[in-house]
């Protein structure tokens, strides 16, 4: 039942980023002078704060909210960069003087930025299917909203339009993908899911593709360039071919389900 | 064939045949009512499957939230005296020989052998039908809600609550993209 | 007897249908729904494994928050939508060619 108490110790870059969102929105709403300032300095100092915690989180991995996050120093690394560039994005960017960007709320930029800070920690994080699965959609959904950040600029609009309806159809062929995954390996945490391939899966467990079974024996494998020859293993003496002694010894590239039936100059029995 | 099976046959041709019509149909209310069937279809589904609070999450959600939206999407993007809602097609045979290769390369329920010449034997069936999916002691028609709330406040909880704040930026988002400029 | 890929035909007939809906329709509204079509057929899928496969309940709560993830996808969808009738006049998708090289 501690184990949400103990993951925050280890969440706090995070924490930060949300507890900074929600006071840019809610200073947003203020209709004072400095208002603007006041979110680009909170910005700022969040971000900042972000990369400090990020670097005394230690090398240690390990797993978060019961599995949901991997913590490693890779991890770690992505975060510091992601932190990193969002830093360079918010300090870099000017909205005085410039003519596209008059009479835009900057309020909105700001907490969209940490939005995207935000899920961008998630997703270099993520441990589980449904978890990598929302960290990208936050990603993509930040991302769609900051490219139509241009109000009525027809080009920001027809880019943001072609960009999320091509971006729904493709993380939904891939959801569809990542359903399939969960089927085969009955599990949505990656760990689990990598134990499970790991110890093999047979050939009929593989998600086969209609295939041509006209051949005898030998199972038709498209021609490989290499090796040429199946150097290794060597072959047997009562092995019938090469191509059979491999597909023995290699249980990943035993048998290639290829749609395309294997021309005559394949491997011959 | 059992009773089962036929509220199963009667739910799946609900569902893909108001698909179809969602697709393939000319008016743009006659497919947002179609998706309405759909919808419901496969909730239907999701009850045969035991899952019983999945199936209210979508009628309440889809039916409720997505649907109306859409409507209001069809409604708002039409001048109020334009009655015919008509949409055109572009494209259809193509896309449709590459959807129908996709759903036999899926999903063909029957296996059909065929010999040909230089080639040899070929057997024509579904990958999902072919594929031996992970198997378990499967799940009982138990209900499902006192679990999955537990499992919301106790593994979930992470994605529980960033999801909060996936809808706390799309409101905030969609509401800033159609408010017009301040100058303008 | 109704098996697992009983239920997941329907899944990929839907998926195929919604890919065909946004292949084909030239109304931004219409492809909207062809991908919330293909929503739906990964939803039935979790949903049929987590019956039939392991038992557990890990896919029931995959598609909750797909759900959940469809209605702001929605919402953003059509706000940007909206944005181009009243910049276009049009909610079709193959007028809206300002970014063409």
């Amino acid at each position: 039942m501690n184990e949400p108490l103990r993951s925050l110790h280890r969440f706090w870059p995070e924490v930060v980023l949300t507890v900074g969102l929600l006071l840019v929105v809610l200073i947003d709403t203020i209709r004072a002078r400095g208002r603007d300032v006041a979110n680009w300095l909170l910005t700022m100092a969040t971000l900042a704060a972000a990369f400090v915690l990020s670097v005394r989180l230690g090398a240690q991995s390990s797993g978060l909210f019961e599995g949901m996050l991997a913590l490693d120093p890779i991890g770690i690394f992505f975060k510091l960069i992601l932190i990193g560039s969002s830093l360079l994005v918010v300090g870099a960017f000017r909205f005085d003087g410039s003519r596209e960007l008059r009479g835009l709320g900057q309020g909105e930029f700001y907490a969209l930025m940490l939005a995207v800070t935000l899920s961008n920690l998630l997703m270099a994080a993520a441990n589980d299917l449904a978890m990598l699965y929302l960290s990208l959609e936050m990603v993509s959904i930040t991302s769609y909203v900051m490219v139509a950040y241009l109000k009525g600029d027809r080009l920001s609009n027809e880019a943001s339009l072609k960009y999320i309806l091509f971006g729904a159809v493709s993380t939904g062929a891939m959801l569809y993908g990542l359903s399939l995954l969960y089927g085969m390996t009955g599990s949505t945490s990656l760990p689990e899911i990598r134990q499970v391939l790991a110890s093999g899966l047979t050939d009929a467990n593989r998600l086969t593709v209609p295939s041509t079974s006209g051949a005898p024996t030998c199972t038709r494998a498209r021609p490989r360039p290499s090796p040429p020859s199946c150097p290794w293993p060597p072959r047997r003496p009562g092995s019938r071919s090469c191509c059979g002694s491999s597909s023995a010894a290699w249980p990943w590239r035993a048998r290639e389900p290829g749609i395309w039936p294997g021309p005559s100059t394949g491997r011959t029995c | 064939m059992s009773a089962e099976a036929v509220i199963f046959f009667v739910f799946a041709a609900i569902t893909v045949g108001a698909a179809a019509i969602v697709v393939l149909a000319r008016s743009l209310i006659y497919s947002a009512f179609a998706l309405l069937f759909t919808f419901f279809g496969v909730a239907g589904l999701y009850v045969l499957l035991g899952a019983d609070f999945l199936a209210a999450t979508q009628l309440l959600i889809y039916v409720g939230g997505i649907l109306v939206l859409l409507l209001f999407g069809v409604m708002l993007t039409h001048k109020l005296y334009d009655l015919n809602l008509k949409t055109e097609v572009t494209q259809f045979l193509p896309a449709a020989i590459i959807c129908g290769g996709l759903f036999v390369l899926l999903a063909w329920p029957i296996e059909v052998s065929l010999l040909l010449p230089r080639i040899g034997r070929v057997r024509i069936l579904g990958t999902l039908w072919q594929t031996s999916w992970a198997t378990g002691s499967g799940r009982g028609p138990a209900a499902t809600t006192e679990e999955i709330g537990r499992l919301f406040m106790g593994s979930y909880l992470l994605p529980f609550e960033a999801a909060s704040v996936l809808l706390l930026v799309a409101l905030m988002g969609a509401a800033m993209i159609v408010r017009r400029r301040k100058d303008a | 007897m109704i098996t697992l890929p009983h239920y997941l035909t329907v899944s990929a007939a839907l998926f195929t249908l919604g890919l065909l809906g946004v292949l084909t329709r030239r109304n931004a509204v219409n492809v909207l729904m062809g991908i919330e079509l293909i929503l739906n057929s990964a939803n039935l899928n979790l949903v049929a494994f987590s019956r039939f496969g392991p038992g557990n309940l890990q896919g029931q709560l995959f598609a909750v928050f797909v759900i959940v993830i469809a209605a702001a996808e929605v919402a953003v969808a059509l706000a940007i939508v909206l944005t181009l009738y009243r910049l276009r006049r049009t909610p079709n998708l193959d007028e809206a060619d300002f970014l063409r090289g």
